[in-house]
């Protein structure tokens, strides 16, 4: 059941109605329903595999909760000051302290401390990597056994010609990116022992199948979703008003520019040696911006569907084309992703012992900056390198990881000869307007040759593609006739011109810090309505038929 | 009182909403052109003389200005596709409201009782005149799940939140909707580029098959148990129908090739099911797919698929069919000339090859040729091969050898196998090919 299509309305319509119409107390058991609902009905047969990483995070999490818990009581009785007696599992159980005794005695806890800590932790540790390789294996099966078997076939075909493993494509269980990542997030949050295990299985299962994010997101976060799912959400008509708006907003990103820009870009791209260069560069930009109407559209939906039922989703995306460097465009795009991979891959690294020890070793040979540095540098690349595999397997995914970390690591070494520059420079910043429209369109610039590596088959046609963008860049040499050899009629192209307009026009209020939900409902009713007329019938009337389908939505497929 | 504000916003909305809506519509769908023109001219006739009702193959066979050319009378054809005895009958009510006919032949085949579920009314509903019966017909004719796509055709095959496709031009839709031939109910706006309407409710199929090349023509087997009891019930309400008004009906079951017959299992069954029918209510049913070639010779070119007539099959029936109707009112009809009396017979009186085809053996890599034919015909297969569409065909295996071929040594290209009676010496009587991919 797609997003865009009449019955995800009619299901949400009654998902809603359901919701409000429910004792409070089962609220969220209608959630729950509505969610294995949509997930059956769209993908039966993979919906086990949904049920595995429920059921095995759910398991590990309990286990792991019931360690730190353990772990907590036996700190808890070192502390008393009577007794010394930890279950009788150490050989101190049964000694009786003495009162006075407190040097020998603190030493002792201490130790005794540190031992009942390093058992649990390698319990613990045995216990997630369990749950991570369980749904990282899941998760890699699907995703990268394919790559792993052609790789396999074409290195024996060079040893020896017409021996190959069997090859076979595998249908990826919907959403599944997103769902591992957002368990695994929650069970490293438990290890963490940042909060405890969800007790109630079949609360956890809605939490990791809540229907609006379950195909691309956002990926949240247990502490700031799970309270919202299980409470019993009144409804609000602001609110829901509000949720309504944004799912408007989603199909009108979605249905009129990014299906739009999508028959451009399926036009040129496959085809991309039938095309000239300037051409070639025009497809590449219409997938850039089909990439991010199409992603934010898919968000915006997912989002307020959310907000209807009262549940405030995470943020995905921040106008990541207004961005002022690689740092920033990370920062604002995808952001659930790149908050993922910082809290659980970045951090973790950073603070490890192996980078630590490179960090002091780089401190002691070159110095305080460039030591700092360093390890920095080191994490942003495995981090890069890892959300390059995480869009997929393969060289150019590995290219597009690589290519963004290299400008990130850039971005980290030029950091502070800037600052300094800034020092003696105060109008060196990007709060001048003409330094941050520079800075915004360069930035563009270096994330529209990384789309080139995302839009291509393989690595060796994004660098011709490249190579022929800009080596038979002509901007003249476009014309209407471009448009009619692609069937993309003139209007069409009118048409995702002005909602292109719009959507920049949106994008700078919120820029500018303007609410524009809040905007237009302080004005008068017949504007308010003109614009959810415009909005509604421009959706009805003026929406691209491209790409139909469940896993229409390109980041479905991830 | 600010809950009930909140409500009457949402109602004041959606009424705003929907005549916007309706407004849209009205300026720019222009949906079942066809049938928008055919219920104009249905309702705009002086009278109906002989009404012909059916589904598809009604449509496609019967061109009424041939037979009022013929017989100096007034003609139409109610078909569309997949219409259904429910539409029939509901369409039969309405004709007897202005018209006063001397003969309803009824459309009759294998898929008329099928259980198949109702498609949306894609038939007459929208442009039926209001009344009484159409409310009826609403209920009965469709699904409860269909209900707003007969109210809001344009919402009937809407799958995602968009009302059009993409290469819909609502510019030029609203333009065109304005324009004097869209109001004079031009038949440019019945037609598609492979159909052309061509007046009272007919239509011409431009498609058609090589001569020689009928192909597979494989179908579901016809079994009484599969009868959908609605359609049946409604199919022998239309006949009560036309016999309470006094008027003459005919069963008719339009001309399919000989190679249909023969792959439809069970067709046997199905003519005697029917046969019941009329005897039971009293009327006469003529089955064409046993007409003989003195009548009406099934060509392969007359046809466009497995049970339609196209373009060029449309007259030559039509002057046929004028002919027989003709016969039929002057009671010279004489049955003998027309029809073999039974299956076996039509089998029998036919010893030719019907068609052939080619079955692959994705295991053993070997293409096997099979063909429907009358009774005392052995096939024998020729087998050709090219390995692009530029080249010419080589013949790879001769007559009477084998009906197999291995196509493993092949990459790529085209197998044709011919087809003929053993001991006959014509080059070919069928022929199909297969692509290797």
């Amino acid at each position: 059941m797609s997003f865009v299509s009449v019955q995800f309305l009619l299901f949400i319509s009654l998902v809603f109605l359901l919701y409000f119409a429910a004792p409070k107390k089962v609220r969220w058991v209608v959630l729950l329903a509505g969610s294995y609902f949509y997930y059956i009905i769209s993908d039966a047969s993979l919906a086990i595999y949904l049920a595995i990483t429920t059921l095995s995070v759910y398991g590990c999490g309990m286990i792991l909760s019931a360690l730190n818990k353990r772990r907590d009581h036996r700190l808890h009785l070192l502390t008393l000051p009577e007794t010394f007696d930890v279950s009788g599992e150490t050989d101190a159980a049964d000694k009786p302290v003495k009162h006075g005794d407190n040097l020998n005695m603190d030493d002792e806890i201490r130790r005794e401390r540190k031992k009942i800590r390093s058992k649990t932790d390698i319990s613990k540790r045995w216990i997630l990597l369990l749950a991570l390789l369980i749904n990282f294996g899941i998760l890699a099966f699907f995703k990268y056994s394919g790559f792993f078997v052609s790789t396999v076939n074409s290195l024996m075909n060079n040893f020896s010609a017409g021996a190959s493993a069997e090859t076979f494509d595998l249908l990826l269980p919907l959403g599944i990116s997103f769902y591992t990542f957002q368990s695994l997030g929650y069970i490293i949050d438990v290890y963490r022992d940042k909060y405890n295990a969800e007790k109630n299985p079949a609360k956890f299962a809605l939490f990791v199948s809540f229907f609006p994010q379950i195909i691309q997101g956002p990926i949240s976060r247990y502490d700031q979703l799970a309270h919202q799912l299980f409470a019993p959400n009144k409804f609000e008509y602001e609110r829901f008003k509000n949720g309504l708006l944004l799912i408007l907003w989603g199909f009108f990103k979605k249905l009129i520019i990014a299906d739009r820009a999508g028959i451009i870009v399926a036009a040129v791209i496959p085809n991309y040696t039938e095309f000239s260069g300037t051409e070639i560069g025009i497809g590449v930009f219409m997938f850039m911006l089909q990439v991010y109407a199409d992603f934010s559209g898919g968000i915006d939906i997912a989002r307020g569907v959310a907000q209807c039922l009262g549940i405030d989703m995470a943020q995905n995306f921040e106008r990541p084309h207004f961005a002022v460097g690689i740092g920033d465009y990370w920062r604002r795009w995808h952001i659930t992703l790149g908050t993922w991979m910082r809290d659980y891959l970045m951090y973790p690294l950073s603070l490890s012992k192996a980078f630590t020890a490179i960090g002091k070793g780089a401190r002691k040979r070159f110095g305080r900056d460039i030591g700092k540095m360093i390890p920095a540098c080191l994490a942003m690349t495995v981090v890069f390198f890892a959300v390059g595999i995480w869009h997929g397997a393969g060289l150019k995914h590995i290219m597009f990881g690589a290519y963004n970390g290299f400008f990130i690591v850039l971005g980290i070494m030029l950091a502070s000869p800037i600052q300094k520059i800034q020092k003696k420079a105060p109008w060196f910043t990007s709060k001048i307007i003409v330094f941050r429209i520079l800075l915004t369109l360069g930035t563009c610039f270096i994330i529209y040759i990384s789309k080139f590596f995302a839009a291509a088959n393989d690595l060796s046609e994004a660098f011709t593609m490249i190579y022929r963008t800009f080596a038979e860049f002509e901007i003249g040499s476009v014309s209407i006739a471009f448009l009619s050899k692609i069937g993309f009629g003139i209007r069409n192209f009118y048409v995702l011109a002005a909602a292109c307009a719009v959507f920049f026009a949106v994008s700078l209020m919120q820029e500018n810090k303007i609410e524009v939900r809040k905007f237009i409902s302080r004005r008068n009713i017949a504007v308010r309505w003109a614009v959810y007329y415009a909005l509604i019938f421009a959706i009805l009337f003026l929406s691209s038929d491209f790409g139909e389908g469940l896993g229409e939505f390109l980041y479905a497929q991830f | 009182m600010r809950n009930f504000k909140i409500a009457l916003k949402c109602v004041a909305f959606s009424v705003i909403f929907c005549f916007i809506f309706a407004a849209f519509i009205h300026y720019i769908d222009m949906p079942r052109a066809t049938t928008r023109i055919a219920m104009h001219e249905f309702y705009t006739q002086d009278n109906i003389d002989i009404f012909f009702i059916g589904a598809s193959r009604f449509r496609f066979a019967i061109a009424p200005v041939i037979i009022d050319r013929e017989l100096g009378k007034n003609t139409y054809v109610s078909a569309a596709g997949s219409q259904t005895p429910i539409d029939n009958y509901y369409m039969l009510l309405e004709m007897y409201k202005y018209y006063t006919p001397e003969l309803v032949v009824i459309d009759v085949s294998y898929t008329s009782f099928e259980g198949r579920p109702n498609t949306p009314a894609k038939v007459y509903l929208p442009e039926m005149k209001f009344s009484k019966e159409k409310l009826l017909y609403t209920f009965d004719a469709i699904a409860p799940s269909h209900y707003i796509g007969t109210t809001f055709p344009v919402l009937s095959s809407v799958n995602r939140i968009h009302l059009f496709s993409g290469d819909y031009d609502i510019w030029e839709k609203f333009l065109e909707k304005q324009s004097q031939p869209y109001k004079n109910y031009s038949y440019k706006y019945g037609s598609t580029p492979n159909r052309t309407y061509v007046g009272k409710g007919a239509v011409s199929n431009r498609r058609t098959k090589s001569e020689g090349r009928v192909g597979h023509t494989a179908t579901r087997k016809w079994t009484e148990e599969e009868v959908d009891s609605k359609k049946l019930r409604f199919f022998h309400k239309a006949i009560e129908l036309c016999k309470s008004k006094g008027t003459p009906v005919i069963l008719l079951d339009a001309p399919t090739p000989l190679a249909a017959i023969r792959s439809q299992s069970g067709y046997a069954e199905y003519e005697k099911f029917v046969q019941n029918i009329a005897d039971e209510h009293g009327v006469p049913f003529y089955n064409f797919g046993y007409v003989k070639d003195s009548a009406f010779e099934r060509k392969d070119i007359y046809f466009y698929d497995r049970k339609h007539i196209n373009h060029i099959g449309l007259p030559v029936f039509s002057r046929v069919i004028a002919r027989f109707t003709n016969e039929y009112l002057n009671d010279t009809l004489d049955e003998n000339e027309y029809f073999y009396s039974s299956y076996e017979e039509t089998m029998a009186a036919n010893p030719k090859i019907f068609n052939t085809w080619m079955y692959y053996n994705k295991d053993a890599k070997i293409l096997t040729a099979l063909s429907y034919h009358g009774d005392g015909v052995e096939p024998e297969y020729e087998f050709r091969y090219k390995p692009d569409e530029q080249s010419d065909y080589v013949t790879i295996q001769e007559y009477g050898f084998s009906d197999k071929i291995p196509v493993a040594q092949y990459d790529g290209g085209f197998i044709r196998v011919n087809c003929r009676s053993k001991g006959s010496d014509v080059k070919r009587e069928q022929w199909d090919v297969y692509e290797i991919s």
